[in-house]
């Protein structure tokens, strides 16, 4: 495969504490695609000084404001500032892997799509990679999510996501992003007629423990609750 | 049972005076002000002639006149919070913009 760098695509990275992995993330994303965009959520360690050095773009959080609300700052000034036809998301711990960012833009990109995520549970190959609690954990996320949005999506809670101008403009009208953001985001686009795609994603869980932790999950639930 | 009146009765005349001298203008809104109003005059009252109280909780079904007060006193707890919660709530959002605007007014100046 020939290597080419995409121009068409921002890619937002939202950085919370993250010196010792984002990095490397940067490194390889910054390979496949021309434009990268890391929002310092106000970090407490050097994060900043590290993604400084990188040839990136940084926008910076004077408090700490959550995942959400970094990944909205990305989408506003990927409206604003650039007349690209894509943005999309990517954690920066490591656990997304470049390449697939790459098939969802390219997979987005062929058929015109509006909006498409990366999933855990329709790759067959990697589904017992995931640690067993979690697994457990993310699928009774799956069931109540299907229930309260009426979410068809495998996996709602994977953060890689490529979306067109047109989903991005419609998660502007979220106000607040907490916790809750992933479910958010689908409920945007799902209530704006927009359809989201899946397609498997390697998500590689030896890099760390993950930062979602399951007492969150409690609060996501009331938080939820409450905008119902 | 005298000085018990006289303090409860001390401590919500101060209480009344320091609602109104505070000079918090729009934070305390005026229908507010007028409900401080009528519950230290409630309270003072209840205070001289604990009998109303009485009538009133028999009024409305409750024994003691003590109860009533402490059944009301839950309710407008209650109220206060869920109003201190709405008002964070709407405060973190409105820093959220803030916040995120800031970062992206730095990125124009940056740029330009």
């Amino acid at each position: 495969m020939i290597k080419m760098t995409i121009s068409n695509c921002l890619v937002v990275i939202p950085a919370y504490n993250e010196s010792d992995r984002i990095y490397k993330t940067l490194n390889s994303v910054s390979k496949d695609f021309s434009s990268v965009l890391v929002v310092n959520d106000a970090s407490t360690d050097n994060t900043l000084e590290v993604v400084s050095s990188c040839k990136v773009t940084v926008l910076n959080h004077m408090i700490n404001l959550g995942q959400g609300a970094a990944i909205l700052t990305g989408i506003k000034y990927f409206l604003r500032f650039t007349s690209l036809e894509y943005v999309a998301t990517f954690d920066a711990d490591g656990q997304h892997l470049s390449h697939d960012c790459k098939r969802l833009y390219k997979y987005a990109s062929s058929s015109k799509l509006d909006a498409v995520f990366g999933s855990r549970f329709t790759s067959s190959n990697n589904y017992t990679n995931i640690p067993k609690f979690r697994k457990l954990f993310l699928g009774a996320a799956n069931i109540f999510e299907r229930i309260i949005f009426k979410s068809y999506l495998q996996d709602s809670h994977n953060g890689m996501r490529v979306l067109s101008r047109k989903s991005a403009q419609q998660l502007l009208k979220i106000d607040s992003m907490k916790m809750a953001h992933a479910s958010e985001i689908f409920t945007k686009l799902n209530l704006s007629g927009i359809t989201v795609h899946e397609i498997p994603v390697d998500v590689r869980y030896d890099v760390r423990k993950s930062s979602a932790h399951y007492v969150t999950a409690l609060n996501i639930v009331s938080d939820l609750w409450q905008r119902k | 049972m005298f000085v018990a009146k006289l303090f409860f009765g001390l401590f919500i005349g101060i209480l009344f005076l320091l609602l109104f001298r505070l000079k918090f203008n729009d934070q305390i809104r005026i229908y507010e002000k007028l409900l401080a109003l009528i519950f230290c005059v409630a309270a003072l009252l209840f205070l001289s002639f604990p009998e109303i109280l009485t009538f009133v909780a028999h009024l409305l079904g409750i024994g003691r006149g003590s109860d009533l007060v402490v059944y009301i006193s839950i309710i407008l707890l209650f109220w206060l919070v869920i109003r201190t919660h709405l008002r964070i709530n709407k405060l973190e959002k409105d820093i959220t913009i803030i916040v995120s605007e800031m970062a992206l007014l730095n990125e124009r100046v940056n740029l330009e």
